[in-house]
């Protein structure tokens, strides 16, 4: 945020336009990030904190007063085509959940039994063992239920919920990406393994 | 009764044949032509009969006919190119054997087969062998005498899967599948009279399209018998399953010969007046469970249970619990729990509502995987009923109880449960931590005009803080008792809410929980929300039990708007410092100093530690205090009063004196959480400027 202001303080006196486009970039940093701290990190609420700022503090004192008057004539909204919000209860519950849940879904991505499908959630695949249909269904719903709400609350918590199909779309992509070795994805129709 | 007609060819041959040719000829064989042959409801139709070995002492007569029309119930079914190759044909009887035929049927594909027929006076009888379908063999039999009839079908290692292809069903896809079977019928020209089916199903593996369904490999043993009784059909059925593995959502069961699924029943089926009387339905798997049901059913318009009487009987609630209850508790908030012992339930239904339920508990154990709760010894008859009639009060007691590992002390509950109403009764005393837990009122209400509303009052007096440090596992032992008064508790938003307040002597002083409330608590991801006031608490104590170096002074302050997330602090406001007129002494010690710089992040405690002031053992200070307001990961740190550029951690006082000022007003937390952690180790003390 802090990086535009200058910037645009020298264009408050002009007539300016703005229009609020998706911010793509900042969604695939937000999905990769998201997706391998579900996969790989460990998650914990502290570590999504804010880093202080390694300016001296009469330099911060200064841009933050002028970031606070410039933020008068221009809402935060210019500044999210930067900066996504993950970090708030409902998206640190979600995550809590999916990274609690990835164990007991890697080995089923590992057999084949589940797989991404283009909307980047899952789908089961092959031959189920009956013994494992009930497990694997309700962790294919669970996960697919934390998914949808992860998209719908990332949008939300940037004050554009119309945004939640592209952040889906965003994450989709993302899945794929850091897919495994040997887990199964589908292009199309066609199931593939990575 | 019996009936030729010939055809005029036929005739004139038969004429001819008769008069003349024995007189010039010695004949080996005679043909003739017959339009038809009627016996009763039977019709033999384009025949022609042969007449062999004339000369010998037995001629052999031999019948080929286009077709055979049989009686009902099969009259849909044509047999033709008859072939009998023993045919006797006297007067008022047919009798055919050794026949051969093809099928026709709108059911069946044309086939071949062999086949015999009989029909004498007043009885008939056909049967039908080596008829080749769905890869398995049929035979058929019928007898008629005096217009009732019998007949038997057996089918032998019919493949299920060419079956499902003949029907065209697409409910269900069966991969394999063999069936043995016997059906047997009686009855007259107009009805059926009985029936009675035994049949064997094997290595039958099908699946439904939605994936909810799904044998593997299933043997099924079944017979039924249905039978007409004046106006009504009754039946007796009993199926097994002997063996194979059984997917039906969320349920997965693996039956061995050993573990069988037994399903019995017996009933009366009135069709006129619409209406099943089920004498008894008993399902049996091994010795897990028992259900034994009756009930009264009418259809007239809807399907109403008039009324239902359902027991069940559990011995192994174990196997129960794995086989039946984790499947629907798995993915739920409920997921780990597990039932030990033994229970019974009876069940009362009244046009279709449940009238009355009791539950008897016999030294059950309750055990939870992820450990929110244990209990075991648990007896108890428990009832419920959707109004005050009927209703009697239930009783639970447990032998051992532990809530997230606090443990109470065996221990009675009275409670009635009417609807959706839950009343404790006679407001127990329950034993806790050496202390006492007085729940004055507990209600829950789940009615559809309010939500849930809890209503609770209760009493906590001197719970033993060492104990509760103990049950929780906790490093530094507590010392001290927790007492309060609860007035009420709110339950909103799936948020529980303590009101009052709870009260812990501890450290010479008191800390006052307020503002207690909860979401999740027995989720994956709790959240608690709390308000914390300390007061006067001794740091002699306070610093002995925490290891953090010698203070002796006192120590107030709060814990404002507290919110945890899985017990992770993510935003508060606090302070802790000197009550203000505090009279008592006032001194910190030189390792104290030491480990407060460190939090600072200031080199003072290398300085502490050379020169003139590594000689004293304790400084005395006029005041000390700490305060935090987290946001977003980040500590705004404040401390016992404002200094130049930063704040006092501690304010000496005399000779030597000794300040502690801290710079850094936005300390991270997680740097300041590991600060505090190696405090308790001195030998680890490293001192790093805080970022």
């Amino acid at each position: 945020m802090k990086k535009t202001t200058f910037i645009s303080a020298l264009f408050l006196t002009a007539c300016v336009t703005i229009n609020i486009y998706f911010p793509a970039a900042a969604t695939e940093k937000v999905a990769d990030e998201i997706i391998q701290s579900i996969q790989q990190e460990d998650i914990s609420p502290q570590s999504h904190a804010p880093s202080i700022s390694p300016l001296p503090q009469w330099k911060v004192s200064l841009y933050q007063g002028i970031d606070q008057t410039i933020a008068i004539f221009i809402s935060s909204a210019q500044a999210e085509e930067v900066n996504l919000s993950v970090n708030n209860s409902q998206i640190r519950q979600i995550r809590a959940r999916m990274k609690t849940r990835f164990p007991t879904l890697a080995p089923y991505y590992q057999l084949g039994f589940i797989g991404i499908n283009p909307q980047g959630l899952l789908s089961s695949r092959g031959k189920i063992p009956l013994k494992d249909r009930n497990k694997i269904n309700k962790l294919i719903s669970a996960e697919n239920t934390d998914r949808k709400n992860l998209y719908q609350s990332i949008a939300s918590a940037n004050n554009h919920p119309e945004w939640s199909a592209q952040i889906q779309a965003t994450f989709s992509r993302s899945w794929v990406k850091h897919a495994q070795t040997g887990w199964w994805y589908q292009d199309g129709k066609t199931w593939k393994q990575k | 009764m019996f009936k030729v007609i010939f055809n005029k060819k036929g005739i004139i041959l038969f004429t001819g044949l008769f008069f003349y040719l024995p007189t010039i000829f010695a004949i080996d064989s005679i043909n003739f032509s017959i339009d038809s042959i009627h016996a009763r409801n039977w019709q033999l139709s384009q025949l022609n009969l042969s007449l062999a070995q004339i000369n010998s002492t037995s001629p052999q007569l031999s019948l080929r006919a286009k077709n055979l029309v049989l009686p009902a119930p099969l009259n849909h079914t044509r047999l033709l190119d008859i072939h009998c190759r023993r045919f006797h044909w006297q007067k008022g009887n047919l009798d055919c054997q050794q026949g051969q035929a093809q099928l026709q049927s709108k059911l069946l594909n044309n086939q071949n087969f062999d086949f015999t027929f009989q029909v004498k006076n007043k009885r008939a009888s056909f049967s039908i062998n080596n008829l080749i379908l769905f890869a398995g063999n049929i035979s058929l039999s019928i007898k008629e005498k005096s217009g009732n009839w019998q007949a038997s079908i057996k089918a032998k290692q019919l493949d299920l899967q060419k079956v499902q292809d003949f029907l065209a069903s697409n409910q269900l896809e069966i991969l394999a599948g063999k069936l043995n079977s016997e059906i047997n019928l009686q009855g007259d020209m107009s009805s059926i009279e009985k029936i009675i089916i035994s049949a064997l199903v094997t290595e039958l593996s099908l699946q439904d399209m939605q994936g909810k369904l799904a044998t593997e490999n299933i043997s099924l043993q079944n017979s039924f018998t249905l039978k007409k009784y004046n106006n009504a059909w009754h039946w007796q059925a009993e199926q097994s399953l002997l063996s194979g593995a059984v997917y039906v959502e969320p349920v997965y069961l693996e039956v061995t010969k050993q573990k069988t699924i037994d399903l019995s029943s017996t009933g009366l089926w009135l069709a006129q007046k619409k209406k099943i009387a089920l004498h008894s339905v008993t399902l049996n798997h091994s010795e897990f469970f028992n259900i034994h049901a009756k009930a009264d059913i009418s259809y007239v318009k809807d399907i109403q249970v008039q009324s239902a009487d359902i027991n069940l009987k559990s011995p192994q609630l174990q196997q129960i619990s794995q086989l039946y209850l984790a499947p629907f508790i798995e993915g739920s908030e409920l997921e780990g729990i597990q039932l030990k012992g033994g229970l019974q339930t009876q069940i009362q239904l009244k046009n279709n509502r449940v009238d009355f339920v009791k539950t008897q508990l016999n030294a059950v154990t309750i055990n939870d995987a992820k450990q929110r709760i244990y209990a075991s010894g648990l007896q108890g008859n428990l009832y419920w009923t959707p109004s005050l009639t009927n209703n009697k009060e239930s009783t639970i007691q447990w032998d051992n109880l532990a809530i997230k590992a606090i443990p109470f002390a065996p221990g009675l509950l009275n409670f009635s449960m009417i609807d959706k109403h839950f009343t404790l009764l006679h407001s127990p005393r329950l034993s806790l931590l050496d202390g006492f837990f007085d729940i004055e009122q507990f209600e829950f209400n789940n009615s559809k005009k309010t939500g849930p509303t809890v209503l609770f009052r209760a009493r906590l007096t001197d719970l033993s803080l060492n104990k509760l440090s103990s049950a929780m596992n906790w490093q530094n032992k507590l010392s001290g008792s927790l007492s309060g008064y609860i007035p009420a508790v709110t339950y909103q938003a799936d948020t529980l809410s303590l009101d009052g307040s709870l009260k812990m002597q501890v450290f010479d002083g008191e800390i006052t929980i307020k503002k207690l409330a909860s979401s999740g608590l027995f989720t994956d991801f709790s959240r608690f929300y709390i308000d914390l006031e300390f007061d006067n608490l001794d740091l002699n104590q306070v610093t002995k039990k925490f290891q953090t170096g010698n203070i002796q002074g006192r120590l107030s302050g709060f814990a404002h708007d507290v919110y945890l997330e899985n017990w992770q602090p993510i935003s508060f406001f606090a302070w802790l410092g000197t009550p203000e007129n505090d009279p008592s002494t006032h001194l910190i010690s030189h390792k104290a100093v030491r480990n407060i710089a460190s939090l600072g992040g200031t080199s003072a405690a290398d300085a502490i530690s050379r020169g003139v002031l590594a000689w004293f053992d304790n400084f005395n200070y006029r005041t000390l205090g700490i305060g935090c307001y987290l946001h977003d990961g980040v500590c705004q740190m404040m401390g016992a009063s404002a200094a130049e550029k930063g704040y006092y951690l501690v304010k000496g006082k005399g000779l030597p004196r000794i300040d502690i000022i801290g710079f850094n007003t936005r300390v991270n937390w997680n740097t300041l959480v590991a600060r505090l952690k190696q405090i308790a180790s001195p030998e680890k003390i490293t001192v790093e400027p805080l970022h």
